[in-house]
């Protein structure tokens, strides 16, 4: 597992609804978030990665996602230091353990229906 | 209680109003520092404001600086809720007036501890009492205009009723009123909590401010007032 379901189940106090109404909206809403970062690196613009990588910071940490939100600090950081040169590769990074973590979450929705 | 949260991630966004809803908190929900004041400027009252701090357009610490210069708003306490976990963000913080700080990943029991301590530490009312309406709307819409949270009583019973089932934080009243006058309503307030102020306010010319303070009153106010007398005695005590 790429997150804690114990972690978000504790932070959502225990409410198995919660949890899956919270996951909906990650998996709705981290594309556009992807896509706010990839197009930050192109544009070479360190404040808009800066904002849009610490955007998936609280959702990130909240479900426990690790790996993920690493990359994510990494990628802020370089934001910060206005220094884009690596981003193109953690970002690369990003997107794997996003989509191995949406994978994770789809299963947990899939568990939660049945 | 009422709180607006100000949160531009859905994520966050649903499991602070969450968490709030689950202590049967009323919840007003923004995404943005300007759609806040837009709710704000159209005269909503709320106890506190929950805020994130990384917005688009205005970052929280301008939010809570731009409440502070308005005086309508001023004095609604802001907790900042963020992921930034370091001391300059935290005396940013201070330094814009916040009333308090959250760490994300929110944790329940320290937001409601957090929003609850907040809330009991900066709101309260302000009960103003007088038997003549005109004056007593007038004295309500004065210090409503002023940002303040404003209850009021025609009557000295109507006051003590009020001042018992609300946190009360100043009382301005009429001395002469039929049944209970200023002077008995002064003594029950302070009976109940010593540390609550009470102005006293009358038209008639045999009272001066040393004889109303003699009696246990904080202040006096002779009638006819200027608004901005008012107000500026309000402040004064509530300081």
């Amino acid at each position: 597992m790429n997150y804690d379901h114990n972690k978000l189940l504790e932070s959502a106090g225990g409410d198995v609804e919660l949890v899956g109404e919270l996951i909906g909206i990650f998996r709705k809403e981290h594309p556009e978030l992807l896509d706010r970062i990839e197009q930050a690196i192109q544009e070479n613009q360190p404040q808009q990665l800066h904002e849009a990588a610490h955007k998936f910071k609280s959702p990130l940490s909240t479900m426990g996602a690790y790996a993920a939100l690493d990359q994510i600090v990494a990628l802020e950081t370089m934001g910060i230091n206005e220094d884009l040169k690596q981003a193109g590769i953690v970002f690369e990074r990003l997107k794997k353990h996003i989509d191995i973590l949406v994978t994770d979450l789809a299963k947990h929705d899939r568990v939660s229906i049945k | 209680m009422r709180i607006l949260v100000v949160e531009d991630d859905a994520f966050s966004l649903k499991l602070i109003v969450s968490m709030l809803e689950k202590h049967s908190i009323e919840v007003e929900a923004v995404g943005s520092a300007k759609a806040a004041l837009d709710f704000l400027e159209k005269g909503e009252f709320v106890d506190v404001i929950i805020s994130d701090v990384m917005m688009p357009h205005m970052d929280g610490f301008a939010f809570v600086r731009q409440l502070n210069i308005d005086r309508r708003l001023n004095k609604i306490p802001v907790i900042l809720c963020t992921v930034l976990n370091d001391k300059a963000s935290l005396v940013k913080g201070i330094e814009a007036g916040i009333a308090g700080y959250v760490v994300k990943p929110v944790k329940e029991a320290i937001l409601i501890s957090k929003v609850k301590k907040v809330a009991e530490s900066c709101s309260g009312a302000v009960l103003v009492v007088d038997d003549e309406e005109p004056i007593l709307n007038l004295l309500v819409a004065t210090l409503k205009r002023d940002g303040y949270r404003v209850l009021s009583a025609k009557s000295g019973s109507e006051a003590l009723e009020k001042l018992n089932n609300n946190k009360v934080v100043l009382v301005v009243s009429d001395i002469a009123m039929p049944e209970m006058d200023g002077f008995e309503l002064l003594s029950h307030v302070k009976e109940a909590d010593m540390s609550i102020p009470v102005i006293l306010m009358s038209g008639r010319n045999e009272y001066s401010r040393d004889d109303i303070v003699a009696t246990g009153a904080d202040d006096f106010i002779p009638k006819p007032f200027h608004n901005t007398e008012i107000l500026v005695r309000v402040r004064t005590h509530l300081k």
